[in-house]
């Protein structure tokens, strides 16, 4: 009887855990695009890479830190496919209050300071069909989304775009 | 016998090269730093010194780093945006994370040279804490193959 007892407690123990295992794949599915392959990192700080997808010129990834072992989202040049260029650990990304996460590549050239806009990458939730920012409007295809200014931009806020045009986010930059 | 033995091998040890620290810069302390919009931190910066800032020395950086900590007094880990970069005389670069009000009390926030156009040159690595609440945390430059 003891034992069936601790059977059938080792067996909801192990029920509640594949429960909250799912719970957390759905959270990463939110941004799983279409390729969602396992990619080899070429940088030992980030480990199991997964694309999420491309766009412009850039690979996106979901992966996780060697450090923390916080998530993180990564995007770097899609000929280098593994190889990082930005990466943010830990970050309140993907959530409904936060259905994009940008990655504004910023500078300045002397003798201006004024900092500008070089080029945007945004990964997205389901449901962002856009993002806008300087009024350029850029898809969101397969959840991410990038351009380069062939002129760099004055810092302006980013929006997210519903399917219907509604603005359904705004950053400051 | 046995402290002759023991000088010997002391000096073996301070004759052995040791790793170079050259290649990493850790900066500041993580004990109770706050990093606010206006706080400067580590060797001077070129660019924005009005700035929450901290500047690496010169060297071929290939990584700037800078992580944010929460806990005890300190926001949790802070709202703001943060500035990881890379600087010489003619330019900057970086990346312009916000940090929303949501994330871990861990965040680290990246970005390498060749990723910025910055890639192979003699240049300070650089964290701005540009805007937003005060907050706990610490920049880091590597270069070479120290950091990934």
């Amino acid at each position: 009887m003891k034992k069936l007892i601790i059977i059938i407690s080792l067996l909801i123990v192990l029920s509640f855990g594949a429960i909250v295992a799912a719970s957390k794949s759905t959270d990463i599915l939110a941004l799983g695009g279409t390729d969602d392959q396992p990619v080899a990192s070429s940088h030992g700080d980030l480990k199991s890479l997964h694309l999420i997808g491309r766009a412009g010129g850039r690979a996106f990834y979901r992966g996780v830190s060697s450090d923390s072992g916080a998530t993180c989202i990564v995007v770097g040049s899609a000929e280098r496919l593994g190889e990082p260029g930005a990466s943010a650990c830990g970050v309140d990304f993907p959530t409904t209050e936060r259905p994009i996460f940008t990655f504004p590549l910023v500078g300045a050239d002397a003798p201006s300071t004024e900092l500008k806009l070089y080029r945007l990458d945004v990964v997205a939730i389901d449901g962002v069909a856009a993002v806008r920012v300087a009024g350029h409007t850029i898809p969101v295809v397969d959840n991410v989304a990038s351009i380069t200014f062939a002129q760099p931009q004055p810092l302006s806020p980013i929006q997210a775009l519903d399917a219907k045009g509604k603005v359904i986010y705004e950053e400051g930059l | 016998m046995r402290r002759f033995i023991v000088l010997a091998g002391a000096l073996v040890v301070l004759g052995v090269p040791q790793p170079a620290l050259a290649g990493s810069w850790i900066y500041p302390n993580l004990t109770n730093v706050w990093w606010t919009p206006n706080n400067p931190s580590g060797t001077p910066c070129i660019w924005y010194t009005d700035r929450g800032r901290g500047c690496s020395g010169w060297d071929y950086w290939h990584n700037s780093e800078f992580t944010l900590v929460g806990g005890g007094e300190f926001f949790c880990p802070g709202t703001g945006r943060v500035f990881p970069s890379f600087q010489n005389n003619d330019r900057i670069r970086g990346i312009f994370y916000y940090n929303g009000p949501d994330s871990d009390c861990y965040a680290e926030l990246d970005v390498y040279d060749t990723d910025v156009g910055m890639g192979g040159w003699y240049m300070k690595a650089s964290s701005y804490y540009w805007d937003g609440t005060s907050s706990r945390g610490h920049a880091e430059a590597y270069s070479g193959g120290d950091h990934g």
